[in-house]
């Protein structure tokens, strides 16, 4: 990342605020703005309001899961690049699914963080 | 059966007994009179004759005459026309008419023994039918009256005989009787019954159940096709039930949804047959209420789908706490959060180990649960073998090479390919070869072959490691099972991988086993596939 720079936004729901803490270090420490938000209403009023690089979702969510909230932002932005990035093991023809439905990447918890480095970079180049 | 009844005049006899069944006579009653009435008739026949000069054996064309005027052709007189054709043949032959008379009434017996035998076996068991055929032969022959009787009347005897016992059969065995059987079943099962003409698809009888069952009285229903009664609720399934049936000629246990009068929905199990009554061809059809039946199939994949979310909902809260372990030990180790002295470092990667090995156990204990409660989900596809293993092979490259061991792969030339999940066999060939690398010592090797013998596709993993005792070949599958010994310690891990393995490989209908010489002296991880 280049000094003065606008950094690259990128928004992270999850429920659970330690995974959110710990993702906010790993990408902060690379140069990215994060913001992170616990639930999904939340997550869609900052969607309306801010423009961001990269959104990355979990799923499993108590008010919202990540499917449905990913139909609606598509709805809203559709330009906007989604990940994935939860526990649930999905099965190579669901992940084909998500491609064609336009997800960018799937990455699974627990992760390994030069591994969401690398795709988080990977996926905001495509 | 019933062309021969009816060529002996039978069919007759037994609508004029029938018509007896009215009043309360007993059937036994019933069978001596009817008995005794062919008897006379046949006697009053047997004096026609006598009196009409045939038994003075003026056989000749004055005669016969005189008793076809007295007697006209039926079925009923038809023993005295046979007899007199035999007369007039034996006197031909000029054998002397006592003689004749005798050989070609023991001929009738013989040809009589088949017959009776055959009539009587179409109702009885095999053990009365000889009896009574016995019985009919024996009698007439021991019967001392066969010397003090006249010919004619001995003759006579034999169709009486004969006529008692066919008599005696039908009035045994009429349809009547059976007809009052199928009714008497038709209306008391416990299951929807109906019989529509294949024709018009009308309905021609009903039973209780049905109407139990549909709502619809026998009133209602009678004279109706089902489509208007719109009974069938999905016409699809009524079209390949026609169909079926039309092929087959009966369809059982087939599944399907009935509407009700209420316009209600019930599942039922339908058979039907295509059966002939009065000529007409017509289906009868049996259905029986599965509807507490499929509730209960339905009570049990909910409980199915309430156990598949626990256990994905365990395994999701057991991980969550992972991210952050895993993350922040990383974090720390890369020096993050400032440099940590070795202490510091072999305290935090012990963590960070840890922290993995829960997590391949929650994964694993996931994947054993569902193989074990059969809920392994196989995707299905045809699958290269080879590719899988080339792909897992590389993927442990980095593995095995930090531990300077050779990993290489021998594959055969076009590998056929075979139905198979390709994600599932390549976490078998992974757990495999990663058994394989942590049990093998330093600048050892690891290889894997793949062969075709006969019909199956085997994969050897083969390394230069630790080996096994034959003690713990045996045991090398079960779940949580952990070879102990130093370098396993030192290695710890699930003790469900080789178990997961070989769920999936069964899952496949394959096999997998483990060959060891001792140990020390390296092992051999197989499995097969069958080719398909």
């Amino acid at each position: 990342m280049t000094k003065g720079a606008t950094k690259i936004k990128i928004l992270h729901v999850d429920d659970e605020a330690d995974t959110l803490g710990v993702v906010k270090t790993i990408l902060e420490k690379e140069g990215y703005e994060v913001v992170s938000v616990l639930n999904g209403s939340r997550a869609l009023k900052a969607v309306n309001l801010n423009g961001f690089s990269l959104i990355l979702l979990d799923i499993m969510m108590p008010d919202m899961s990540g499917w449905d909230l990913f139909t609606r932002i598509a709805k809203i932005k559709p330009t906007y690049k989604v990940v994935f990035l939860s526990i649930l093991e999905i099965s190579e023809e669901k992940m084909k699914e998500l491609k064609k439905a336009g997800v960018k990447d799937y990455i699974k918890k627990p992760f390994d963080r030069d591994d969401l480095i690398k795709r988080v970079k990977k996926a905001l180049k495509s | 059966m019933y062309y021969g009844w009816r060529f002996l005049g039978l069919n007759k006899i037994k609508s004029f007994l029938l018509k007896f069944k009215k009043y309360s006579f007993n059937r036994e009653a019933l069978m001596v009179l009817s008995c005794l009435a062919i008897f006379c008739g046949l006697f009053f026949v047997y004096l026609a004759i006598r009196n009409s000069g045939f038994y003075s054996m003026q056989v000749d064309e004055t005669t016969y005459r005189k008793m076809s005027q007295l007697l006209p052709f039926s079925a009923a007189t038809l023993p005295s026309y046979v007899y007199f054709w035999v007369y007039r043949l034996s006197s031909v032959c000029g054998n002397g008419f006592l003689g004749c008379a005798r050989l070609l009434n023991s001929l009738f017996f013989v040809l009589a023994v088949p017959f009776i035998y055959l009539v009587c076996r179409q109702v009885l068991s095999r053990k009365t039918s000889l009896l009574i055929t016995v019985l009919a032969v024996i009698g007439p022959i021991n019967n001392m009256t066969i010397y003090f009787m006249p010919e004619s009347m001995y003759f006579f005897s034999f169709w009486v005989f004969t006529w008692f016992v066919l008599t005696s059969l039908l009035m045994y065995n009429n349809l009547q009787e059976s007809e009052e059987k199928f009714s008497a079943a038709f209306h008391a099962a416990p299951y929807l019954m109906a019989i529509t003409s294949i024709v018009d698809g009308k309905i021609i009888e009903v039973n209780e159940g049905y109407s139990k069952l549909l709502g619809y009285s026998r009133a209602e229903s009678v004279g109706k096709t089902t489509a208007e009664l719109s009974i069938w609720a999905n016409m699809e399934d009524r079209t390949t039930f026609s169909t079926n049936l039309e092929k087959f000629g009966e369809v059982i246990n087939f599944e399907t949804t009935l509407r009700r009068k209420d316009g209600t929905m019930v599942s039922v199990l339908d058979s039907a047959r295509t059966i002939i009554i009065k000529k007409v061809k017509c289906i009868l059809s049996i259905a029986q209420d599965i509807t507490e039946r499929k509730q209960a199939e339905e009570k049990l994949k909910e409980l199915d789908r309430l156990k598949d979310d626990f256990l994905s909902t365990t395994t999701h809260e057991l991980k969550t706490p992972l991210v952050p372990i895993k993350s922040q030990s990383q974090l720390l180790l890369a020096g993050d959060y400032g440099d940590l002295n070795q202490q510091q470092k072999e305290a935090v990667e012990m963590i960070y180990r840890n922290g993995e090995t829960l997590n391949a156990l929650s994964t694993e204990v996931l994947e054993i649960a569902k193989i074990k409660s059969n809920r392994l989900k196989l995707i299905l596809e045809r699958v290269d073998l080879s590719k899988i293993i080339t792909e897992a092979v590389n993927d442990m490259k980095s593995l095995a090479e930090k531990k300077q061991l050779a990993c290489v792969f021998l594959s055969i030339p076009k590998t056929p390919k075979t139905l198979g999940d390709a994600a599932k066999l390549r976490q078998v060939v992974v757990n495999l070869l990663d058994n394989a690398i942590k049990f093998t010592p330093e600048k050892g090797k690891v290889v894997v072959r793949l062969k075709k013998v006969k019909n199956e596709l085997k994969v050897f993993v083969e390394d230069s490691g630790i080996g096994l005792s034959k003690s713990n070949i045996g045991k090398l599958f079960t779940p949580f099972f952990q070879v102990d010994s130093d370098v396993a310690r030192k290695y710890r891990g699930t003790g469900l991988g080789l178990a997961v393995c070989k769920g999936i490989i069964e899952a496949h209908q394959g096999k997998i086993w483990v060959e060891s010489k001792g140990e020390g002296k390296g092992s051999t991880f197989v499995f097969c596939l069958p080719i398909k």
